[in-house]
């Protein structure tokens, strides 16, 4: 076990860049996510660290060591692949084995380990048959067998759930942080799919552009977004567009098309009379309740443009004075106004976070 | 991640390359002599050997034949060809695979003993001329051996196996989806056919029909056993010119004639595939 | 329902079509034979005669054309595996170009190969002092000649297709670079050589011209043989060999299948 530790890192391709300076330090035995849409940058940081690719600039830390300059065979990482890459022709254990025999571990140790590991994913007795007899589940699993099979200092994993459907995804979701957490392998996790990140990371770092926008746990980074890029990827979101007018009672006070409206935690100092964009969560948004009487509520008056029934929520677009939308989710149980019906919306302002415009 | 695999490649490429300018520079080259017949030439360049070629009805005859009846076998590998590969490809029956296998197994044997088979089935007293004799269909025995009709057949054994297995793959790669696409805005299955089928195979037809026509034309084996020293085709009668005259200078004349009708052949093939492939993405 | 019945009809023709020669060998070879066994098909009576009376000059013939073939397919190997790793792999600008001059060969008549190769082969026999002419090693180059396209064919195909990913797993599960060639890439590959290397079997297997050039006294391949009996002394023993021939090709195509799959070798690019 390691800890890893990138430092401006960079890729860059012809005149355009892949990744563009990441910096990162991962902790011994964290479970860190790199979550972006496709082409942030995120699958070729993850493959400077395995060393298939060599970065333009930057340097790449396993533990004590500057790996940079070795190929991946000396790096003593190991990676989980998106199509997870089994040997077809080669049976589950001689999969799982391959590195050991690599390691000239001896035959009886060998069957040992590959036992163990079938075990551990819950597939034993599966040793002598091929890939292709296997389902995508379990090729997942021995994929995870084959890449622990000889404890990897760092684990990296390539979107590895990216071709199951819902259901087993979210099972193996569950299933892999247990295993990560047994183990305590560093482990760097690559997905687009942020519930995916949410559900499984010690941290995530939100990745867009070749750069990292927010790197936090998973509650930070959902209740206090540092961009609008970030805010936007992770859940939905409100955005309101506005200018900052001033700072009363450790509140920002922001004027937006939908009148003056406040914001009790910020990204970044803002200066006066800037363009700002404040963001808030469709599940703290509420109808018709009375103003708060200390000023902690901000309040929109609108019309119901249209409502959606999702089940365990009811999903309302409200539309406000300056074409302003707002997307309001409430609890299949309350009460629920019909379309074109005149409301008024109302969130704390705790919940309201002030990030700088793009 | 700098392999230098391009060097493996050197040692097969030279060898392949020194095979090929050795024997082919040494060969056509004697066309361009005299020929002083048993295997002798001249000593001053000339071109008297195409001249020849070009002048004399005999080898002008020959090549007409080479390439009349390669079209024959283009015509009627394609008649029994084409819808054989379509219905296998969309065949779904368990029997799609054993067929296939059959296809693939019967195209694998040596064509000198379908060849032999053929003999056999119209000899005089074959099977064949006995069951035509005596539905009365002729009067007297059809004979294989020294006829044109003969060596078509003969050469569409050599063809028919792998015209079958081109245009099934070809076949392959039309989603049926286009078709039941078509039958639902309301078209009967043989207006499918022939609206999307077949232009959506043709460049396929184009390229394996030309394939054929090229084997055709530099086929020995077929053209030779069952033509019998009577139906000389360009590559029969550059073997006997060279074997039974021993005449090298013009046997590499007509090979040189032989492998021009080839290069043309394939210019054709890529000018007219990329065109129709252009005219379609003007098209889409 | 109707248009079934229509393609089962056609399939049955076109295959009857197909293997009608082969039924004819085999069955024929079965016939006590006339004063030729040529025309005893269907035979009269059935005999194993034939098959017991295979005269020493076509087994001779035979195992010149297995052994011919045998040294070509695993020539062609040899040399296509490295070749088509240097075209896939090697990032030389016109590889297309050298693709395409891999291919040249299948450009060429055989008649012109055979004739083409006599010649080098007496100018280069003069130059080393060796008969290549009517020799083994003479007749197996020729046909790596003409065989070698498929392989490469066959190779550079499935190389396409390869996923490098799999080295990728090979590499950071500690494997070198020779290691990963020889547990991952070459197993995985092998497929195609085994498809480029069984063409490369048939197409010398079943090479007439070439032979007929390059054959000498007493050294004589089975197309050869069958060739010159047409015309001279057929006798109904090689009918006997043929059959031979038959199911010895298709026990080879069962084994290709069940060993590769069928579409490998469709997709091989034999085509050319």
């Amino acid at each position: 076990m390691a800890t890893v530790r990138l430092d401006a890192l960079e890729k860059r391709y012809d005149t355009t860049a892949a990744v563009a300076g990441v910096t990162l330090d991962i902790a011994d035995g964290e479970f860190l996510t790199l979550l972006g849409p496709s082409g942030c940058g995120k699958t070729t940081t993850l493959r400077m660290i395995a060393g298939f690719i060599a970065p333009s600039a930057g340097r790449v830390w396993i533990g004590a060591n500057d790996v940079t300059t070795q190929p991946p065979q000396h790096r003593d990482v190991n990676m989980v692949f998106q199509d997870y890459a089994l040997f077809p022709h080669l049976t589950v254990a001689e999969n799982i084995a391959f590195g050991l025999v690599e390691r000239r571990a001896p035959r009886a140790e060998r069957a040992r380990r590959v036992a163990e590991l079938l075990e551990l994913v819950r597939l034993p007795g599966h040793e002598a048959r091929y890939p292709s007899e296997l389902s995508g589940g379990q090729q997942q699993r021995v994929a995870f067998a084959r890449a622990i099979a000889h404890p990897p200092r760092v684990l990296l994993m390539d979107e590895p759930l990216g071709a199951l459907d819902l259901k087993l995804r979210e099972a193996m979701q569950e299933e892999l942080r247990r295993l990560q957490r047994q183990l305590g392998i560093t482990t760097v996790y690559v997905t687009h799919d942020q519930v995916e990140a949410m559900r499984m990371s010690d941290r995530i770092a939100v990745m867009n552009q070749g750069r990292v926008e927010q790197l936090g746990t998973p509650e930070a980074i959902y209740e206090r977004p540092a961009t609008e890029f970030a805010a936007g990827f992770v859940g939905s979101i409100n955005f309101l567009k506005g200018r900052c007018v001033g700072h009363e009672d450790g509140c920002y006070i922001v004027e937006t098309a939908a009148g003056r409206l406040r914001a009790d935690t910020g990204a970044a100092r803002i200066a006066g009379a800037t363009p700002v964009t404040l963001a808030v969560r469709p599940e703290h948004l509420r109808l018709d309740t009375a103003a708060g009487a200390d000023g902690r509520e901000n309040r929109v008056d609108g019309q119901v443009a249209a409502s959606s029934f999702l089940g365990n929520l009811v999903q309302l677009v409200v539309r406000a004075a300056g074409d302003l939308e707002l997307r309001v989710e409430l609890r299949a149980g309350d009460r629920r106004p019909p379309d074109g019906a005149t409301v008024s919306v109302s969130w704390p302002t705790a919940k309201t976070v002030l990030l700088p415009s793009r | 991640m700098t392999a230098r695999w391009h060097l493996l490649m050197w040692p097969p490429l030279l060898l392949s390359l020194a095979l090929l300018v050795g024997s082919q520079s040494i060969f056509l080259r004697g066309s361009f002599f005299a020929d002083l017949r048993v295997g002798r030439l001249g000593s001053e360049l000339t071109l008297q050997n195409y001249w020849r070629v070009a002048s004399d009805g005999f080898y002008l005859s020959a090549l007409w034949l080479t390439v009349r009846l390669s079209a024959l076998v283009v015509v009627f590998t394609f008649v029994l060809g084409y819808p054989t590969a379509y219905i296998l490809a969309r065949m779904r029956s368990v029997w799609a695979p054993l067929l296939l296998a059959l296809l693939v197994a019967t195209s694998f044997v040596t064509i000198v003993i379908k060849v032999l088979g053929l003999v056999i089935l119209f000899s005089p007293g074959g099977l064949l001329n006995v069951s035509l004799l005596w539905l009365g269909l002729t009067d007297q025995p059809v004979s294989l051996r020294g006829t044109e009709f003969g060596v078509v057949v003969g050469l569409m054994y050599f063809t028919i196996g792998f015209f079958v297995l081109l245009l099934y793959g070809v076949v392959r790669t039309i989603p049926r989806s286009l078709e039941q696409a078509a039958q639902l805005l309301g078209a009967p299955r043989w207006r499918v056919f022939w609206r999307v089928v077949v232009p959506l195979s043709l460049p396929g037809i184009i390229t394996s029909a030309l394939v054929v026509f090229n084997l055709c034309m530099g086929a020995f084996t077929s053209a030779a056993l069952i033509g019998a020293g009577r139906i000389l085709t360009l590559p029969v009668l550059i073997q006997r010119t060279v074997m039974l005259d021993a005449r090298y200078a013009m046997g590499a004349t007509l090979a040189a004639v032989l492998l021009l009708c080839g290069l043309a052949i394939n210019l054709i093939s890529i000018l007219a595939v990329g065109r129709l492939k252009a005219a379609r993405r003007v098209v889409a | 329902m109707m248009a079934r019945a229509l393609s089962g009809t056609w399939l049955a023709l076109v295959f009857g079509f197909m293997i009608a020669p082969l039924v004819v060998v085999a069955g024929a070879s079965f016939g006590r034979g006339g004063r030729t066994a040529m025309i005893d098909f269907p035979p009269h009576e059935l005999t194993w005669q034939w098959y017991l009376a295979i005269p020493g000059d076509q087994v001779q013939a035979l195992a010149l054309s297995i052994s011919l073939a045998l040294a070509c397919a695993l020539a062609a190997a040899l040399l296509g595996v490295p070749a088509a790793l240097g075209i896939v792999r090697g990032d030389l600008p016109g590889r297309r170009a050298i693709a395409a001059l891999f291919r040249l060969p299948l450009q060429i008549p055989a008649v012109v190969v055979g004739v083409s190769f006599l010649q080098l082969y007496y100018i280069v026999g003069d130059v080393i002092e060796l008969p290549l002419v009517g020799s083994f090693w003479g007749l197996a180059l020729a046909h790596l000649f003409i065989a070698l396209p498929y392989v490469v064919g066959s190779v550079v195909a499935i190389l396409n297709r390869f996923n490098m990913r799999l080295e990728e797993a090979a590499l950071v599960l500690g494997a070198g670079r020779w290691s990963t060639f020889r547990r991952v890439t070459l197993p995985v590959i092998m497929p195609g050589v085994f498809a480029g290397a069984v063409y490369a079997f048939m197409v010398s297997f079943s090479d007439l011209p070439v032979a007929l050039f390059l054959a000498g006294q007493g050294f004589v391949t089975f197309p050869v043989a069958i060739f010159q009996s047409l015309d001279y002394d057929f006798s109904p023993s090689m009918l006997a060999l043929s059959t031979l021939i038959i199911v010895f090709s298709f026990v080879v195509m069962v084994v290709v299948q069940r060993s590769i799959g069928l579409t490998n070798l469709l997709h091989t690019g034999g085509a050319g």
